[in-house]
């Protein structure tokens, strides 16, 4: 088999990462912050492990990482418990369904909205900051206080200027929502240099940690400015007595038993990560992209939508052919990869792809040349079919 | 079905200090600046009885380390209670 879905989820994981997972079943069995028997310090230890090991990748402080289920969980938190009811929420035009849905969810009933400005995928890659920048204070209204925006496109890999953006957003006194669920583990993300408030990263991606482990990782500036209140209200082990959750970090946003055998797989795979360089990791994966969109770019009988040279993916659709059926026939080649609307329509929009969406094939450090060259293969077979 | 009889248990009594802390993340941090500094100590879980918002944890250290977790506890900005 040939897996070609990495965006959707990394696969496989290292056995470093499966044992993690089974140690954290199997030993660290106390439940971290309940108790102060050697399983719960045990437990305890792992996690703030894994806090500290996210904390040194994305440059922030080991309390400020908050730990959740998925990219989704760690988007709706980072929004609502930061949303200042009433106002108005900027996103960019090509963003994923767990930022557009939470969005319109708390913006639908006020009489503030939110407003989408250009990504600007058509143009030069020198003059796209300028112009996004250009963009966003276009649609700014007085009533601007957030602006959620991806760091990569999850259909084409298109990379978004965080830094240039994180920097208007601190000038103008926009609270900066980032979804690194692409970029995290493939693009060098400094919460502090790049100006984030809080970044929502997944660990089943790009960290190639297990699925059903996420962060929301906040900067020192976003805690201090106190628009982070909780959002999950329960029970973490500390003040019981009080009927409101702690005031401080990460617990006010950690409510109920984390988990830990994830987490703690998390963190093995965040080590790993360190040891293979993310620069590295990025040559390794857009290059085989590259020499995918090499083999098939003169071929007629296929669209490629918006390929970028350090992009992870490629999004394309053959001509005449569904893309659901596409990616059912390249199953049959025994080739994993990924059709239909990807949860972004919005993006797809942008790209214009035709009504049913597109194929995306996504790659990760496993794979090699040689996968590639199947996959072009399978695609040509298909085509001529 | 055999059974293991403890016949003698040895028990060294220490004087020991307390700092309450709050979370068990804090109180991870907590350590981990104690132990860089060279002084054992150890996570425990406080009275609840004792703090008004309940259940909360802190560190515990032999009594002749006090002044110096408390030294090093300021210095790090962590907030702290000594019990």
């Amino acid at each position: 088999m040939i897996y070609l879905d990495n965006a959707a989820t990394s696969f496989p994981k290292s056995n470093a990462v499966n044992d993690a997972l089974l140690y954290g079943i199997k030993v660290l069995g106390g439940n971290p912050g309940r108790s102060a028997h050697k399983l719960a310090i045990e437990a305890a230890k792992a996690v703030y492990d894994a806090r500290v090991q996210a904390a040194k990748l994305f440059n922030a402080k080991p309390e400020n990482v908050v730990f959740t289920y998925n990219t989704t969980y760690a988007i709706n938190i980072a929004l609502k418990s930061s949303y200042i009811y009433g106002t108005n929420v900027l996103i960019s035009d090509i963003e994923h369904n767990s930022v557009l849905r939470p969005v319109a969810s708390v913006t639908g009933n006020t009489f503030a909205s939110y407003s989408t400005f250009d990504s600007f995928p058509d143009i030069a890659e020198k003059e796209r900051p300028h112009a996004i920048i250009s963009s966003i204070r276009s649609h700014m209204r007085p009533l601007t206080r957030t602006l959620i925006c991806t760091a990569r496109s999850n259909i084409t890999g298109l990379q978004m200027p965080i830094g240039d953006i994180g920097r208007y957003c601190r000038e103008n006194g926009l609270f900066f929502i980032v979804d690194a669920a692409q970029a995290a583990g493939y693009d060098d993300i400094d919460i502090e240099r790049d100006y984030i408030d809080a970044l929502c990263v997944p660990g089943h991606k790009g960290l190639y940690g297990p699925q059903g482990t996420a962060m929301v990782i906040y900067s020192q500036n976003a805690i201090n400015s106190a628009r982070v209140g909780s959002f999950i209200e329960g029970g973490n082990g500390v003040q019981s007595l009080d009927i409101s959750m702690p005031g401080y970090m990460p617990e006010m946003l950690e409510g109920g038993t984390l988990g830990v055998p994830g987490i703690h797989a998390l963190s093995t795979a965040i080590k790993e990560l360190n040891g293979y360089g993310i620069t590295n990791i990025k040559n390794h994966d857009s290059s085989l992209v590259k020499k995918a969109y090499m083999q098939l770019c003169f071929n007629d009988k296929i669209t490629i939508y918006g390929y970028t040279h350090d992009s992870p993916m490629l999004l394309f659709n053959l001509k005449d052919k569904d893309c659901e059926a596409v990616a059912d026939l390249l199953d049959k080649h025994g080739i994993c990869v990924r059709a239909g609307y990807h949860c972004s329509p919005l993006a797809h929009k942008r790209y214009g792809t035709p009504p049913g969406g597109a194929v995306r094939m996504s790659v990760g450090i496993y794979n090699t040349e040689d996968e590639i060259d199947m996959f072009v293969h399978a695609i040509k077979v298909i085509s001529n079919s | 079905m055999r059974f293991t009889a403890y016949t003698h248990i040895k028990v060294d009594i220490f004087m020991m200090c307390r700092f309450g802390i709050g979370s068990i993340t804090q109180a991870q941090m907590a350590l981990d600046i104690i132990l860089l500094n060279g002084i054992n100590a150890r996570i425990i879980k406080l009275d609840a009885k004792k703090s008004a918002n309940g259940c909360s944890y802190g560190i515990e250290a032999q009594a002749k380390d006090k002044s110096k977790i408390y030294n090093t506890l300021k210095k790090a900005k962590i907030k702290f209670s000594v019990i």
